[in-house]
């Protein structure tokens, strides 16, 4: 059976192929349409797999989408009526997308696609969620936990999948949420809410938990770990550009400065901020900006403690040791460790798109399991399901840009001149084979350097992508080797440590070995790289340990700040250009920085 | 009339509107809206605000809302 899945209109747009149980193409709309988040109708992700598969819409058998609009509708009216009178804009900011365009998506899908309407299904959002995960996971029986801001109504669900079927067992329903009271501390914290998450989970490390009192007070957690925000202290419900209430002001003080430079005495005040400010503005601003990092590591804190608790109740009711995530706040690495380290689930799975793109997918393979005599074939043991570009295309692509470059004459070639120039201290953009699935660069678009340069997170952050010096860098080992350098026991167990989703702690005598990754806490979200899945990655790894004894690269996202990763030779050509990379390889090709 | 035709009957008739307004159509059907909201919508919405005192939005775990995984149930938009 060939399924379609589809997720759009709030946030990352994405298309999935699902053929007989197994997705065989998958794309956010981002990495075709270079929109950032981009979430309208992903006409070219769509056509992407598609044409992976040989398919026109028309072959295909169903095409399902990943929540349910009018369910969606039920909650924002019942909302609206909640609010009343406090937020009219909110009101007519809705009602206004809604009924042009995001409850017409059975028309809308139809008319894009040329299929008929009969052939349009609805999958629940956080059914999607579960599927996505617990469907491409290794469990035959496992318990489910999905935490996002809000799909229709649940923010919250718990579950158990068994075999082919997924049982919703109890759910948290909006507004109480803990996706968006952590997006509510995005916003404080000086980022854009959706985007920024990740960077208070940089941040948090700088800081101490100081405030996790005065973020309790935010929210009232019961014994069996559901809770309740205190709307007196958000905005969310009655705004669509703010969320965090005069209250919450009062209670934090006014937020981080959007332009503001953030550093810490231990980040230190990088050259590329500019000229240092004299010792007593320094220490002035070094404060207040620890203020930040200590609220970001009292969310942080509190959100651990939550997840833990959800965790622990599930496994309680559930008695089962084995754990799915989803949903956006399960692309928290550091939360997710936790799970593992301190409550009775000793092997979780996440997949790598957890957020709302994981929806195009766990809604195929949803749709797929209640087929008559389904079974379950998959298991999701890479991230390569986007588009790869041949020879020809690359060399067309270097000639028409008028680029000198070489070819090496054979991959032992290829990885020979690669490792030589990233022992030399060089910085490489790395692209190779199909694109990643989700939003980390997983050695198929990647921008590689040494880790054991302590100055690779200065270069790699100031010179090549730009961005804030707090922001850790993430090391890929081989997976045999991760538990020399990396605090996991059985780390070839873990499958979230495939895809970057767990954070942990370096082991002591390793700091010194491999300072560019590891985070000012102790701590590296690493990559286990199997020679079974990413075999030419796997190969310059361990070329590169060969060479220096250190089999681990610092792996970076091959993109700048504020722009989707890199899909074609065109885009991994200009970054290179904008960039102060020093070599580009394009599968067999190099090209040095002119 | 089926679902379908009034998606292409509503679509028709909203292009014509946003064409005649142009540039003024989003200002237009803002007010609207607003004095849609404090007027119809306040006749259904106070009442419900005065209810919904009696009975806070639930603050603890609740069985799913729908029910999901059955063929039928994809097959809902609701």
């Amino acid at each position: 059976m060939k399924i379609l899945g589809l997720s759009f209109f709030y946030h990352d747009a994405a298309a999935c192929l699902v053929i007989d149980g197994v997705p065989v193409a998958m794309s956010e709309e981002e990495r075709f349409s270079r929109i950032k988040h981009d979430s309208e109708f992903p006409k070219l992700a769509v056509k992407f797999v598609l044409e992976q598969a040989g398919l026109k819409p028309e072959d295909l058998d169903v095409v399902v989408f990943y929540e349910k609009p009018f369910f969606k509708l039920d909650r924002i009216m019942r909302s609206a009526l909640t609010t009343f009178p406090l937020a009219p804009r909110v009101f007519v900011e809705s009602i206004k997308s809604l009924f042009t365009k995001k409850i017409w998506v059975r028309q809308i899908i139809s008319e894009e696609l040329g299929v008929p309407a009969e052939k349009i299904f609805f999958s629940g959002h956080h059914y999607s969620h579960m599927a996505s995960s617990f469907f491409c996971s290794p469990y035959e029986k496992a318990a489910i936990l999905t935490i996002d801001g809000v799909g229709e109504w649940a923010t919250t669900s718990l579950g158990v999948g068994d075999g082919t079927k997924i049982d919703v067992l109890k759910e948290i329903r909006y507004p109480h949420s803990l996706g968006l009271l952590y997006s509510a501390f995005t916003e404080f914290l000086g980022f854009e809410v959706n985007e920024g998450e990740y960077k208070v989970m940089g941040m948090a490390p700088y800081g101490t938990p100081k405030y996790v009192d005065r973020v309790r007070k935010l929210l009232r957690v019961n014994p069996d770990a559901s809770f309740e925000l205190n709307l007196e202290y958000f905005a969310y419900h009655l705004s669509h550009n703010r969320s965090c209430s005069k209250k919450f002001f009062e209670l934090f003080g006014p937020p981080r400065d959007r332009a503001s430079h953030f550093f810490t005495r231990t980040s230190g005040w990088p050259s590329y901020f500019g000229e240092k400010p004299g010792p007593g503005e320094y220490e002035k601003l070094a404060e207040q900006q620890e203020y930040y990092a200590d609220v970001a590591a009292s969310v942080q804190a509190v959100l651990e403690e939550c997840v833990v608790g959800l965790a622990n109740q599930l496994h309680k009711e559930t008695g089962l040791t084995r754990l799915c995530l989803a949903g956006g706040v399960a692309l928290n690495s550091v939360a997710n460790w936790k799970i593992v380290a301190q409550t009775p689930f000793k092997e979780i799975f996440v997949q790598p798109a957890a957020g709302d793109a994981g929806g195009a997918l766990g809604a195929a393979m949803a749709l797929e399991m209640v087929q008559p005599n389904a079974k379950r074939s998959y298991t999701m043991m890479h991230a390569s399901y986007g588009k790869a570009f041949t020879s020809a295309e690359i060399e067309e692509t270097l000639k028409a840009e008028g680029m000198a470059f070489t070819r090496a004459s054979s991959e032992t070639d290829l990885i020979e001149q690669v490792t030589t120039a990233l022992e030399g201290g060089k910085v490489i953009g790395w692209f190779h084979g199909r694109f990643e699935w989700g939003p980390r660069a997983l050695g198929n678009r990647s921008i590689l350097a040494d880790p054991r340069r302590t100055e690779m997170k200065d270069i790699v952050n100031t010179t090549i992508k730009f961005r804030e010096p707090y922001r850790p860098f993430a090391p890929s080992v081989l997976a045999e080797n991760a538990e020399e350098y990396f605090e996991m026991p059985n780390a070839m167990n873990h499958h979230p440590a495939r895809f970057m989703l767990f954070v942990a702690q370096v082991r002591a005598d390793k700091h010194s070995v491999i300072p560019a990754v590891t985070h000012v806490d102790g701590t590296a979200r690493p990559q286990l790289v199997f020679a079974e899945d990413t075999p030419r990655y796997y190969k310059l790894i361990k070329r590169f340990g060969e060479k220096t004894g250190v089999p681990v690269l610092l792996d970076t996202s091959f993109n700048l700040k504020g722009e989707p990763i890199v899909t074609s030779p065109k885009d991994a050509l200009n970054t290179f250009m904008k960039s102060g990379m020093d070599l580009l390889v394009l599968e067999d090709y190099l090209v040095w920085h002119p | 009339m089926p679902f379908s035709d009034l998606w292409t009957t509503f679509k028709a008739g909203y292009k014509r509107f946003e064409k005649i307004m142009h540039a003024f159509g989003n200002v237009v059907s803002a007010v609207f809206l607003m004095i849609f909201y404090y007027t119809v919508f306040a006749l259904f919405a106070i009442p419900f605000r005065l209810s919904r005192k009696k009975n806070a939005i639930p603050s603890s775990f609740e069985k799913p809302h729908a029910t999901f995984g059955t063929p039928e149930a994809f097959r809902e938009e609701f």
